[in-house]
Formats: structure tokens, C-alpha cells, sequence
């Protein structure tokens, strides 16, 4: 067997993003580092339309420039990769390991006739604080766009509530426009909203929705462990969700069981932060010593920040759970024994009285 | 000899120096005043720097040489791995060899890896049941995942291909990574490979090539 060879390969730049334009050169330098000969090539969408310079070249490195020049027309439309590649030469006469690197230019084809595209940006808020929209609307099409109107609808529980129609605009093919607007404070209560935004033009209608949420500072019960087995030790979870647009620091719960106002047993959870609208488990054990079987008040105290709210649930205390005691069986071998014990007192008896007979008669 | 300068004028000069301490102190504190600083004669700077791109791969352990050997003749095959695998038993003369092939993604691009070699084990190899395989795995942890959001991969121990057990190598372009990581340090996996040689393989220097193409994603 014979070694295998050092290689390593490296090309910049990595990626390219570019605009079909008709019969437009595109010019882009290629920088490849190395240890050993290599090759430089294109392969994929669009290769064929490129031709390499070299611009200087050594034995392990080497500078190009690639010339694209785009077609008069290009199908399908949509996004195109074309592989920018460098891949070194094998040594004769060894066993190689080679390595190859492949960068890419990605080439946006346009649409025929009209088509556009919109892309709708809005974030959570807390309350009190005004939601700002953008929405981004781009011709990929072949033709431009002279009259757009963009018209958004804010949703709750799928119910129109406000409206925000844009000014008519135009945009060119390859071109964009961003349409901003803002949603004042106050005008929204807390929740979860729907953004759905509909682009009209010369073309085929488009739409889109986004969902975004309003908090406010409250920190909700989501579920529960409804039931523990009596005297034992229960694993016990509670699972909490923040409904507040910033991180809320130290969560803890104070749990109680209750029968009718005596606390019967509580407990106190590990506290944790929340990050934004965070649903988290609280996870600990409950010992249900002394405690008869039953249903129950569950009231839990929530602490979050400096806020405190009380909640009150049911819990059932039950009985465990054992496993059923098997029945004692006896093994057939011994009712075998038994039955053998038994004809043979009986054979005894027999005999004995058979023998008694015999010399009763021979007396 | 005579004093240089008197008591009294150094008492003065020491009641001119604690004036002055004091006055710039009370500056300081209030806040009233210019503040003498190495300030810009301009109010905006402008820093701007351009970072380029690079995908680059490199087989930073990049060689396997089990050097010149022959199986021995009670034996029905020889059996070397880059794991140590050499029994003496079988194998007579082969190095021993403990370390595999170790890529790299030393760029700053997460790429995508694909694999192939240009001969099958009985092309490598020959003779009667041969085996050419390889076995990969991360080594460093999250080395390659999923593709992630912008310029990232996402943990997934899965997502390497051909780990756990020794594969057949392949001579097709098979993708053996989708999502390999440049960030130091999670930028590099093994290949272990094992061969079998049969007592009556194909003889004298065999030739095999293992390539890794790097697509960036």
C-alpha cells in the first residue's frame, strides 16, 4: 500500500447573488488557495454561458475571472445555481485523497409577464407599545409593475378589526418596495393577532399572513399533575406559560393542598426565568404522607417578578396502586406425591386386614 | 552647602499644587466644564471593513499507509484498519495503523461534504471476497448537523452518514454530510478505514483515490 497524499482547497468568494438582466456581462474574481495543482472549472445552471480568464496562476494558488453573459432568455424562471468550482489533481502513482470545493453564484431569473412577491415583517409587542409593520413587496416578473396597492387586515379570532391601505405604487421588474406603517399603542389589547396583507396589481393577486402577539405582563397556568397516590412519594409537574414580550425573572409557585381552609401539605417549586411567551415544566416531588384519600383544593401562588396571583384547582389523593398477590398453587408434582401417599396407606390397610383374616382362618 | 529653595517657598508651591488637585477634583465631580479628552476633530467616524467569504476544505490527517505486506498463507484473509487491525496471525509485514483520515472545514462557510472513491474493493483489492469501507463520525462534537438558519448548522448526531460500523465505500458521489460546520471547535470529522485482503488479492502497488467535494449551502 502506498500513503495517501496532503490536500486542501479553499475559494473565495464562497457565494454570488445575481439579477438575470438580458444579454448583461456579469464579471466576478475567483481567489483559490491550495497545497498542490489544481483544476478551476463551472458546472451547472447557466455554465455554459461563462468563459474563465486566468489572471495568474502558481503551482498551488490562482487567481481568475469568470464572465457570465446572461442569454436572451433563460427557462424556467426561479432562483438557478451555478457551481464555481476548484478541484485539485491527484499525484500519480499513489493512493489520493483529493479535495474539491465548490462555491456558487445564484442567479434570480424573472417571472414572465407580471409577478410579484411580498414579505411581511412585524414583531411581538408588550402592551402600551405601537407595533410597526413593514411589508416588502419585489417584482420577479419580466414586466413592471405600475399600480400596486397593498391592503393590511389585522385578524383576531379570524375577525377583521382595522384595515391599512397603502398608497398606489410602481415598481420596476427586479425592483422592490417597502411599505412601512405603524399601529399606534394602546389600540391593541393583549393577544394573538393574524397580519394578513394583500398585494394588489396587474397581475395575479398575492397574500400573505403573519401572526403576531400583544403581551401583557401574566404568567399563566397551562397544565398540572391532577392526581397523586396517597402516602407515597409523586413525582409532581406544573407547566407555566409567560405571556410577556420580555424575559421575566425568578418564577416560583407555592403549592398547597387544602380541605376547605386547612392546608393539609404544601410545597414550594425551584425558581426560573422565563424568556419571552416561554412555556416551561416545573418538575419536583410531592410527599402525600398523612394525607387520606380524597379530592381536594389545589391553590396555587404564583410568583413572577414582584407580582403575586392566586389560582385555585382540584387534585385527587387515591389510593396506589399494588401490584395483585398470586394466588398460592401446589405444584402438581406433590399432588402426585399425595396421590401415591394415599393409595399406598390404603394398600396398607389392605393387606393388613387381609392378613388378619388369613389367620383368623387358619386358627 | 545652601538650600536650593526655602521652607516658606515650598510651602508655597505645596499650597499651589493642593489648590489646583482640588479645583480640578471639584471639576471633575460636578461635571461643569469641558472635559479635556482625546477627542476627534470630527463628530462621525467611519470604520468599514469588508470580510470576505471562503469556503476551504482540508484533510488535515491525509495519509494511510499501511505500507508492504502479504497475508499469510494459513490464513484465508488479512484484515488492516486504521483502528489498530493487524493480527499477526493473518497479516504479515502491513504497519499497524492507528489514526484516520480527519477533514476539516477550515473556511467560513458551512458546506455540504460528498464522498466517493474511485475503485470498489475488487478493483482496490481483488481476489476472492475483498472489502473496501470506510466508517465516519464526528470528532468534534456537532461537526456536521443540519442545516440551520443563515450561516449556521443545527445539532443533529445523525446527520453524518456511514457512522457506528464499517460500509462499503462508495463509488458513486454520495453526500456524507449536509451541514459541516466551520466554527472552531466543531469543524472536524473522521474516517476510519478498513480493508480485507484475501490470500490470493491482486498484487503489487494498488491505487485508490478518496475524494471529498465541499459545496458551500
Amino acid at each position: 500500500m502506498t500513503p495517501v497524499i496532503v490536500c486542501a482547497i479553499g475559494i473565495s468568494p464562497a457565494d454570488a447573488y445575481l439579477q438575470f438582466v438580458p444579454n448583461h456581462e456579469y464579471v466576478i474574481d475567483y481567489s483559490i488557495s491550495g497545497y498542490r495543482d489544481f483544476e478551476f472549472y463551472t458546472e451547472g445552471a447557466f455554465s455554459e454561458f461563462t468563459t474563465v480568464e486566468t489572471i495568474s496562476k502558481g503551482p498551488s494558488s490562482g487567481n481568475f475571472r469568470v464572465y457570465l453573459n446572461m442569454p436572451e432568455d433563460y427557462d424556467p424562471p426561479g432562483k438557478h445555481r451555478m457551481y464555481v468550482a476548484a478541484r485539485e489533481k491527484p499525484s500519480p502513482g499513489a493512493v489520493n485523497t483529493i479535495a474539491a470545493i465548490r462555491g456558487f453564484i445564484e442567479i434570480d431569473v424573472p417571472y414572465p409577464g407580471y409577478y410579484a412577491v411580498l414579505d411581511i415583517g412585524v414583531n411581538d409587542v408588550n402592551e402600551g407599545e405601537p407595533i410597526y409593520i413593514t411589508v416588502h413587496v419585489k417584482n420577479k416578473g419580466k414586466l413592471n409593475i405600475s399600480h400596486a396597492t397593498l391592503q393590511l387586515s389585522v385578524l383576531s379570532d379570524d375577525k377583521v378589526i382595522k384595515t391599512i391601505n397603502s398608497e398606489s405604487f410602481a415598481i420596476e421588474t427586479n425592483g422592490g418596495y417597502a411599505f412601512q406603517t405603524t399601529i399606534p399603542e394602546s389600540e391593541l389589547k393583549p393577544g394573538i393577532y393574524k397580519l394578513k396583507a394583500g398585494l394588489f396589481y396587474e397581475g395575479e393577486p398575492r397574500e400573505e399572513t403573519e401572526e403576531f402577539r400583544v403581551g401583557t405582563f401574566d404568567v399563566d397556568i397551562v397544565n398540572y399533575t391532577r392526581k397523586m397516590f396517597n402516602n407515597s412519594i409523586n413525582p409532581f409537574e406544573i407547566e407555566v406559560e409567560s405571556r410577556w414580550n420580555n424575559r421575566i425573572d425568578t418564577v416560583y409557585m407555592d403549592l398547597s393542598i387544602k380541605n376547605g381552609s386547612a392546608v393539609i401539605s404544601s410545597v414550594k417549586t425551584p425558581p426560573f426565568d422565563l424568556i419571552p411567551w416561554q412555556r416551561r415544566v416545573s418538575s419536583f416531588y410531592w410527599n402525600t404522607a398523612g394525607i387520606p384519600v380524597g379530592e381536594y383544593d389545589l391553590e396555587i401562588i404564583l410568583h413572577y417578578d414582584d407580582e403575586t396571583k392566586t389560582e385555585n384547582r382540584k387534585i385527587y389523593i387515591v389510593e396506589p396502586l399494588y401490584p395483585e398477590e398470586e394466588k398460592p398453587t401446589i405444584p402438581i408434582s406433590t399432588v402426585i406425591l399425595l396421590v401415591i401417599a394415599v393409595l399406598l396407606v390404603i394398600f396398607n390397610i389392605y393387606f393388613v386386614l387381609q392378613r388378619k383374616k388369613n389367620k383368623e382362618k387358619n386358627s | 552647602m545652601r538650600s536650593d529653595i526655602s521652607n516658606k517657598a515650598l510651602t508655597g508651591l505645596l499650597a499651589l499644587a493642593v489648590t489646583i488637585s482640588m479645583f480640578g477634583l471639584v471639576v471633575y465631580l460636578t461635571g461643569s466644564g469641558d472635559k479635556i479628552t482625546g477627542a476627534a476633530t470630527s463628530p462621525v467616524a467611519l470604520a468599514r471593513i469588508n470580510i470576505t467569504a471562503k469556503a476551504s476544505i482540508n484533510w488535515t490527517v491525509n495519509s494511510v499507509d499501511w505500507g508492504t505486506g502479504l497475508v499469510n498463507e494459513t490464513a484465508q484473509y488479512c484484515v488492516l484498519n486504521t483502528e489498530g487491525e493487524n493480527n499477526a496471525a493473518n497479516c504479515s509485514l502491513f504497519n499497524t495503523v492507528t489514526e484516520g483520515l480527519r477533514l476539516e472545514n477550515d473556511g467560513n462557510r458551512r458546506v455540504a461534504v460528498n464522498f466517493s472513491v474511485n475503485a470498489s474493493a475488487t478493483q482496490f483489492i481483488g481476489g476472492t471476497n475483498p472489502a473496501f469501507e470506510w466508517k465516519l463520525a464526528n470528532n468534534e462534537t456537532n461537526a456536521c448537523g443540519d442545516p440551520g438558519p443563515g450561516n449556521t448548522c443545527s445539532a443533529n448526531a445523525s446527520a453524518l452518514q456511514y457512522q457506528g460500523t464499517y460500509s462499503t465505500v462508495s463509488t458513486a458521489s454520495v453526500e456524507i454530510c449536509p451541514c459541516f460546520d466551520f466554527k472552531n471547535p466543531s469543524d472536524t470529522i473522521n474516517t476510519e478505514l478498513q480493508i480485507r485482503i484475501p490470500t490470493d488479492s491482486l498484487t503489487g502497488i494498488r491505487e485508490a483515490t478518496i475524494t471529498a467535494v465541499a459545496t458551500v449551502i
